[in-house]
Protein backbone atom coordinates (compact mmCIF):
# COMPACT_ATOMS: atom_id res chain seq x y z
CA UNK A 1 0.00 0.00 0.00
CA UNK A 2 0.95 3.71 -0.82
CA UNK A 3 0.19 5.25 2.17
CA UNK A 4 2.34 2.42 4.22
CA UNK A 5 5.20 2.39 1.96
CA UNK A 6 5.60 6.36 2.54
CA UNK A 7 5.57 5.53 6.40
CA UNK A 8 8.65 2.82 5.94
CA UNK A 9 10.18 5.40 3.57
CA UNK A 10 9.91 8.26 6.39
CA UNK A 11 10.85 6.02 9.24
CA UNK A 12 14.15 5.14 7.26
CA UNK A 13 15.10 8.60 6.48
CA UNK A 14 15.00 10.03 10.01
CA UNK A 15 16.93 6.66 11.16
CA UNK A 16 19.30 7.82 8.61
CA UNK A 17 19.73 10.87 9.56
CA UNK A 18 20.11 10.08 13.42
CA UNK A 19 22.73 7.59 12.83
CA UNK A 20 24.70 10.20 11.45
CA UNK A 21 24.60 11.94 14.88
CA UNK A 22 24.94 9.09 17.44
CA UNK A 23 25.62 5.39 17.41
CA UNK A 24 22.93 3.30 16.41
CA UNK A 25 22.63 1.52 19.77
CA UNK A 26 21.68 4.78 21.83
CA UNK A 27 18.86 5.44 18.76
CA UNK A 28 15.42 5.72 20.27
CA UNK A 29 11.69 5.11 18.57
CA UNK A 30 10.97 8.38 19.91
CA UNK A 31 14.01 9.93 17.86
CA UNK A 32 12.99 8.25 15.11
CA UNK A 33 9.79 9.01 15.31
CA UNK A 34 9.53 12.42 16.18
CA UNK A 35 11.88 12.66 13.07
CA UNK A 36 9.76 11.43 10.34
CA UNK A 37 6.75 12.83 11.79
CA UNK A 38 4.38 10.10 13.10
CA UNK A 39 3.93 9.04 17.03
CA UNK A 40 5.48 6.27 18.84
CA UNK A 41 3.61 3.82 18.23
CA UNK A 42 3.60 3.93 14.20
CA UNK A 43 6.82 2.31 14.46
CA UNK A 44 5.61 -0.89 16.03
CA UNK A 45 3.41 -1.14 13.12
CA UNK A 46 5.76 -1.24 10.41
CA UNK A 47 8.88 -2.98 12.52
CA UNK A 48 9.80 -5.23 14.78
CA UNK A 49 12.81 -3.21 16.78
CA UNK A 50 15.41 -0.32 14.84
CA UNK A 51 17.26 -3.32 13.63
CA UNK A 52 14.63 -4.71 11.66
CA UNK A 53 14.37 -0.71 10.35
CA UNK A 54 18.41 -0.81 9.31
CA UNK A 55 17.82 -4.39 7.70
CA UNK A 56 14.83 -2.86 5.51
CA UNK A 57 17.16 -0.18 4.71
CA UNK A 58 19.65 -2.25 3.52
CA UNK A 59 17.53 -4.65 1.53
CA UNK A 60 15.89 -1.44 -0.27
CA UNK A 61 19.07 0.35 -1.11
CA UNK A 62 21.61 -2.16 -1.74
CA UNK A 63 20.18 -5.63 -2.33
CA UNK A 64 16.61 -4.97 -4.13
CA UNK A 65 18.09 -3.22 -7.00
CA UNK A 66 20.63 -6.17 -7.88
CA UNK A 67 18.47 -9.04 -6.60
CA UNK A 68 17.29 -9.44 -10.74
CA UNK A 69 20.97 -9.61 -11.43
CA UNK A 70 22.58 -12.06 -9.10
CA UNK A 71 22.09 -15.58 -11.72
CA UNK A 72 21.81 -13.94 -14.85
CA UNK A 73 25.30 -13.97 -16.10
CA UNK A 74 25.72 -10.37 -14.84
CA UNK A 75 26.47 -11.54 -10.91
CA UNK A 76 29.99 -9.03 -11.15
CA UNK A 77 28.10 -6.31 -12.23
CA UNK A 78 25.66 -6.89 -9.43
CA UNK A 79 28.30 -7.11 -6.79
CA UNK A 80 29.60 -3.18 -8.54
CA UNK A 81 26.31 -2.04 -7.72
CA UNK A 82 25.91 -3.03 -4.55
CA UNK A 83 29.77 -1.62 -3.78
CA UNK A 84 28.53 1.45 -5.43
CA UNK A 85 25.17 1.71 -3.34
CA UNK A 86 27.25 1.57 -0.11
CA UNK A 87 29.86 3.87 -1.95
CA UNK A 88 26.77 6.44 -2.27
CA UNK A 89 25.89 6.63 1.28
CA UNK A 90 29.31 6.16 2.72
CA UNK A 91 28.59 8.38 6.34
CA UNK A 92 25.39 5.91 6.79
CA UNK A 93 27.36 2.61 6.73
CA UNK A 94 30.71 3.35 7.80
CA UNK A 95 28.18 4.58 11.06
CA UNK A 96 26.29 1.32 10.59
CA UNK A 97 29.30 -1.01 10.18
CA UNK A 98 30.25 -0.22 14.00
CA UNK A 99 26.95 -1.98 14.84
CA UNK A 100 27.88 -5.01 16.77
CA UNK A 101 26.36 -7.71 18.93
CA UNK A 102 23.30 -10.09 18.52
CA UNK A 103 21.85 -7.56 15.64
CA UNK A 104 25.29 -6.27 14.42
CA UNK A 105 25.52 -4.60 11.30
CA UNK A 106 27.62 -7.65 9.95
CA UNK A 107 25.00 -10.31 10.90
CA UNK A 108 22.39 -8.19 9.44
CA UNK A 109 24.93 -7.97 5.82
CA UNK A 110 25.16 -11.40 5.51
CA UNK A 111 21.54 -12.49 5.80
CA UNK A 112 20.74 -10.27 3.41
CA UNK A 113 23.07 -11.13 1.04
CA UNK A 114 22.21 -14.73 1.46
CA UNK A 115 18.84 -14.36 0.98
CA UNK A 116 19.23 -13.18 -2.27
CA UNK A 117 21.50 -15.59 -3.29
CA UNK A 118 19.34 -18.37 -2.29
CA UNK A 119 16.28 -16.89 -4.46
CA UNK A 120 18.81 -17.07 -7.09
CA UNK A 121 19.67 -20.67 -6.47
CA UNK A 122 15.41 -21.49 -5.90
CA UNK A 123 14.23 -24.60 -7.34
CA UNK A 124 17.58 -25.78 -8.97
CA UNK A 125 19.43 -28.58 -8.24
CA UNK A 126 22.40 -31.02 -9.29
CA UNK A 127 21.31 -34.43 -10.14
CA UNK A 128 24.94 -35.28 -10.88
CA UNK A 129 28.78 -34.42 -10.01
CA UNK A 130 30.21 -32.86 -6.82
CA UNK A 131 27.16 -30.43 -6.29
CA UNK A 132 24.88 -33.12 -5.87
CA UNK A 133 26.96 -34.03 -2.75
CA UNK A 134 27.23 -30.54 -1.34
CA UNK A 135 24.40 -28.90 0.98
CA UNK A 136 23.40 -26.04 -1.66
CA UNK A 137 22.72 -23.73 1.82
CA UNK A 138 26.04 -24.13 3.04
CA UNK A 139 27.62 -22.99 -0.59
CA UNK A 140 25.36 -20.31 -0.59
CA UNK A 141 26.55 -18.99 2.81
CA UNK A 142 30.20 -19.66 1.59
CA UNK A 143 29.47 -17.03 -1.20
CA UNK A 144 27.92 -14.77 1.32
CA UNK A 145 30.18 -14.67 3.88
CA UNK A 146 32.84 -14.12 1.29
CA UNK A 147 31.19 -11.30 -0.63
CA UNK A 148 30.32 -9.95 3.00
CA UNK A 149 33.42 -10.13 4.16
CA UNK A 150 35.13 -8.67 1.35
CA UNK A 151 32.02 -5.53 1.72
CA UNK A 152 32.82 -5.24 5.06
CA UNK A 153 36.59 -4.85 5.10
CA UNK A 154 36.60 -2.86 2.77
CA UNK A 155 34.11 -0.39 4.67
CA UNK A 156 36.88 -0.78 7.59
CA UNK A 157 39.43 0.36 5.65
CA UNK A 158 37.43 3.76 4.30
CA UNK A 159 36.73 2.77 1.60
CA UNK A 160 39.71 3.75 -0.57
CA UNK A 161 39.50 1.08 -3.63
CA UNK A 162 36.53 1.93 -5.96
CA UNK A 163 33.89 -0.48 -6.29
CA UNK A 164 35.69 -1.34 -9.79
CA UNK A 165 38.66 -2.28 -8.41
CA UNK A 166 36.74 -4.23 -5.00
CA UNK A 167 34.93 -6.81 -7.75
CA UNK A 168 38.45 -7.23 -9.36
CA UNK A 169 40.17 -8.19 -6.54
CA UNK A 170 37.17 -10.39 -5.06
CA UNK A 171 36.94 -11.89 -8.43
CA UNK A 172 40.67 -12.44 -8.37
CA UNK A 173 39.77 -14.32 -5.30
CA UNK A 174 36.78 -16.18 -6.06
CA UNK A 175 38.33 -17.69 -9.69
CA UNK A 176 41.76 -18.86 -8.06
CA UNK A 177 43.01 -21.35 -5.78
CA UNK A 178 45.61 -20.59 -3.04
CA UNK A 179 47.90 -22.72 -5.18
CA UNK A 180 47.36 -20.17 -7.63
CA UNK A 181 47.79 -17.45 -5.27
CA UNK A 182 51.59 -18.87 -4.18
CA UNK A 183 52.31 -19.91 -7.97
CA UNK A 184 51.80 -15.50 -8.69
CA UNK A 185 54.03 -14.56 -5.33
CA UNK A 186 57.19 -14.38 -5.88
CA UNK A 187 59.76 -16.38 -3.28
CA UNK B 1 0.90 9.64 64.59
CA UNK B 2 4.05 10.95 63.86
CA UNK B 3 3.69 11.23 59.90
CA UNK B 4 0.64 13.51 58.60
CA UNK B 5 -1.07 13.01 55.18
CA UNK B 6 1.27 15.03 53.10
CA UNK B 7 4.13 12.40 54.43
CA UNK B 8 2.09 9.61 53.77
CA UNK B 9 1.67 10.85 50.22
CA UNK B 10 4.97 11.21 49.03
CA UNK B 11 5.81 7.65 50.48
CA UNK B 12 3.23 6.74 48.33
CA UNK B 13 4.57 8.47 45.23
CA UNK B 14 8.13 7.12 45.90
CA UNK B 15 6.75 3.74 45.99
CA UNK B 16 4.58 4.26 42.81
CA UNK B 17 6.99 6.10 40.98
CA UNK B 18 9.29 2.35 41.37
CA UNK B 19 6.24 0.66 39.76
CA UNK B 20 5.60 3.73 37.00
CA UNK B 21 9.40 3.27 35.76
CA UNK B 22 8.91 -0.75 35.57
CA UNK B 23 5.72 -0.20 33.92
CA UNK B 24 6.84 2.35 31.73
CA UNK B 25 9.54 -0.09 30.23
CA UNK B 26 7.26 -2.62 29.17
CA UNK B 27 4.72 -0.73 27.75
CA UNK B 28 7.81 0.82 25.48
CA UNK B 29 7.49 -2.14 23.50
CA UNK B 30 3.49 -2.17 22.74
CA UNK B 31 2.33 -1.36 19.49
CA UNK B 32 -0.86 -0.97 21.32
CA UNK B 33 -2.56 -0.84 24.38
CA UNK B 34 -4.38 -3.11 25.80
CA UNK B 35 -7.03 -1.43 27.71
CA UNK B 36 -8.70 -3.76 30.05
CA UNK B 37 -4.79 -5.39 30.47
CA UNK B 38 -4.24 -2.78 31.82
CA UNK B 39 -6.50 -1.87 34.25
CA UNK B 40 -5.91 -5.91 35.60
CA UNK B 41 -2.53 -5.24 36.08
CA UNK B 42 -3.06 -1.84 37.54
CA UNK B 43 -5.09 -3.73 40.38
CA UNK B 44 -2.86 -6.70 40.64
CA UNK B 45 0.09 -4.21 41.06
CA UNK B 46 -2.27 -2.36 44.20
CA UNK B 47 -3.02 -5.17 45.70
CA UNK B 48 0.18 -6.54 45.72
CA UNK B 49 1.73 -3.03 47.25
CA UNK B 50 -0.81 -2.69 49.59
CA UNK B 51 -0.05 -6.47 50.96
CA UNK B 52 3.04 -6.06 51.12
CA UNK B 53 3.30 -2.66 52.80
CA UNK B 54 0.24 -4.37 55.11
CA UNK B 55 2.54 -7.15 55.72
CA UNK B 56 5.61 -4.85 56.52
CA UNK B 57 3.59 -2.70 58.89
CA UNK B 58 2.28 -5.67 60.72
CA UNK B 59 6.10 -6.51 61.70
CA UNK B 60 6.45 -2.92 62.58
CA UNK B 61 3.87 -2.18 64.47
CA UNK B 62 4.50 -6.01 66.24
CA UNK B 63 8.09 -5.24 67.04
CA UNK B 64 7.70 -1.75 68.64
CA UNK B 65 4.88 -3.31 70.87
CA UNK B 66 7.30 -5.64 72.12
CA UNK B 67 10.36 -2.59 72.78
CA UNK B 68 9.91 -1.36 76.08
CA UNK B 69 12.50 0.99 76.68
CA UNK B 70 12.48 4.57 78.14
CA UNK B 71 13.60 5.27 74.39
CA UNK B 72 12.41 3.39 71.97
CA UNK B 73 10.62 5.76 70.60
CA UNK B 74 13.79 8.10 69.22
CA UNK B 75 15.50 4.26 68.74
CA UNK B 76 12.54 3.34 66.14
CA UNK B 77 11.96 6.95 64.03
CA UNK B 78 15.81 7.34 63.39
CA UNK B 79 15.11 3.33 62.23
CA UNK B 80 12.49 4.03 60.41
CA UNK B 81 14.58 7.53 58.90
CA UNK B 82 16.95 5.15 57.89
CA UNK B 83 14.89 2.65 55.76
CA UNK B 84 13.71 6.15 53.90
CA UNK B 85 17.26 6.93 53.28
CA UNK B 86 17.89 3.61 51.88
CA UNK B 87 14.80 3.80 49.79
CA UNK B 88 15.93 7.04 48.66
CA UNK B 89 19.72 6.28 47.82
CA UNK B 90 18.15 3.25 45.91
CA UNK B 91 16.01 5.27 43.81
CA UNK B 92 18.68 7.52 43.28
CA UNK B 93 21.44 5.18 42.18
CA UNK B 94 18.49 2.82 39.64
CA UNK B 95 17.99 6.91 38.53
CA UNK B 96 22.18 7.26 37.95
CA UNK B 97 22.23 3.47 36.30
CA UNK B 98 20.12 4.92 33.35
CA UNK B 99 20.17 1.34 31.44
CA UNK B 100 18.63 1.43 28.08
CA UNK B 101 16.04 -0.63 27.32
CA UNK B 102 16.17 -2.75 24.49
CA UNK B 103 12.98 -1.57 22.39
CA UNK B 104 11.74 -4.47 20.45
CA UNK B 105 7.69 -5.12 19.78
CA UNK B 106 5.72 -6.89 22.15
CA UNK B 107 2.05 -8.08 21.89
CA UNK B 108 1.33 -7.83 24.99
CA UNK B 109 2.44 -6.60 29.20
CA UNK B 110 2.65 -10.31 30.71
CA UNK B 111 1.15 -11.02 33.76
CA UNK B 112 4.27 -13.06 34.81
CA UNK B 113 6.25 -10.38 34.06
CA UNK B 114 4.30 -7.67 35.87
CA UNK B 115 4.47 -10.34 38.87
CA UNK B 116 8.03 -10.97 39.08
CA UNK B 117 8.75 -6.63 38.45
CA UNK B 118 6.84 -6.42 41.80
CA UNK B 119 8.78 -9.42 42.99
CA UNK B 120 11.72 -7.49 42.74
CA UNK B 121 10.47 -4.87 44.79
CA UNK B 122 8.50 -6.13 47.25
CA UNK B 123 11.40 -6.32 49.75
CA UNK B 124 11.33 -2.79 49.53
CA UNK B 125 7.80 -2.29 49.79
CA UNK B 126 7.81 -4.36 53.12
CA UNK B 127 10.68 -2.48 54.82
CA UNK B 128 8.90 0.81 53.99
CA UNK B 129 5.75 -0.64 56.01
CA UNK B 130 7.80 -1.84 58.28
CA UNK B 131 9.08 2.03 58.76
CA UNK B 132 6.04 3.39 58.50
CA UNK B 133 4.48 0.73 61.74
CA UNK B 134 7.23 1.86 63.03
CA UNK B 135 5.66 5.39 62.86
CA UNK B 136 2.52 4.49 64.23
CA UNK B 137 0.76 5.42 60.95
CA UNK B 138 -2.79 4.03 61.02
CA UNK B 139 -3.67 1.32 57.89
CA UNK B 140 -6.95 3.21 56.78
CA UNK B 141 -4.80 6.54 55.52
CA UNK B 142 -1.84 4.46 54.56
CA UNK B 143 -3.32 1.73 52.48
CA UNK B 144 -5.52 3.68 50.26
CA UNK B 145 -3.44 6.09 49.34
CA UNK B 146 -1.31 3.36 48.41
CA UNK B 147 -3.78 1.57 46.43
CA UNK B 148 -4.73 4.53 44.47
CA UNK B 149 -1.49 5.97 43.90
CA UNK B 150 -0.09 2.54 42.20
CA UNK B 151 -2.92 2.23 40.24
CA UNK B 152 -2.65 5.66 38.82
CA UNK B 153 1.35 5.09 38.40
CA UNK B 154 0.70 1.96 36.70
CA UNK B 155 -1.76 4.14 34.02
CA UNK B 156 0.10 6.67 33.94
CA UNK B 157 2.97 4.47 33.37
CA UNK B 158 1.44 2.73 30.35
CA UNK B 159 0.76 5.81 28.34
CA UNK B 160 3.90 7.29 28.91
CA UNK B 161 5.98 4.54 28.21
CA UNK B 162 3.68 4.00 25.22
CA UNK B 163 3.75 7.57 23.78
CA UNK B 164 7.44 7.89 24.83
CA UNK B 165 9.47 5.13 25.33
CA UNK B 166 11.30 4.54 28.50
CA UNK B 167 13.18 7.82 28.29
CA UNK B 168 10.91 9.07 31.50
CA UNK B 169 12.37 6.73 34.14
CA UNK B 170 15.17 8.41 35.14
CA UNK B 171 13.46 11.01 36.32
CA UNK B 172 10.86 9.14 38.03
CA UNK B 173 13.67 7.38 39.81
CA UNK B 174 15.25 10.54 40.72
CA UNK B 175 12.07 11.85 42.10
CA UNK B 176 11.28 9.25 43.91
CA UNK B 177 14.37 9.15 45.54
CA UNK B 178 13.96 12.64 46.33
CA UNK B 179 10.80 12.16 47.90
CA UNK B 180 11.90 9.35 50.19
CA UNK B 181 15.20 11.94 51.33
CA UNK B 182 12.75 14.61 52.21
CA UNK B 183 10.70 12.06 54.17
CA UNK B 184 13.74 11.16 56.19
CA UNK B 185 14.86 14.36 56.57
CA UNK B 186 11.54 15.44 57.86
CA UNK B 187 11.85 12.99 60.57
CA UNK B 188 15.04 13.33 61.82
CA UNK B 189 14.60 17.07 61.91
CA UNK B 190 11.32 17.29 64.09
CA UNK B 191 12.13 13.84 65.99
CA UNK B 192 15.07 12.47 66.18
CA UNK B 193 17.55 15.67 66.20
CA UNK B 194 15.78 17.70 68.63
CA UNK B 195 15.74 17.13 71.76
Amino acid sequence: MNGAQSVDDQLAESFKQLVLKRPIEKITIKEITSLAGVIRPTFYNHFQDKYELLEWIIRRDLVAPISSMIGKSRSDAALEMLFSGVQKEADFYTRARRLEGQNSFESIVLKCIEDVLKVAINGRKANEGILATLSLDNLVRYYAKSMSMILLNWIDDGMKRSPEEMVRLYCFVRDHSFEDVLKELED
Amino acid sequence: MILDWIEFLLIGAGLSLDVFSMIACQSARLAKINKPRMIVIALLAAGWQTGALYVGRYFGVLLKSLDKRPNADRAERLIAAAVFILMGIRMLWKAKKEAQIEEVRQEKVAYLSVIKMLGGITLYTILTGFAVGFLSASLTIVLPIIAALTIIMIIVGFVVGYLYGAALKTKAYFLGGILFLVVSAGILVRYVLVP
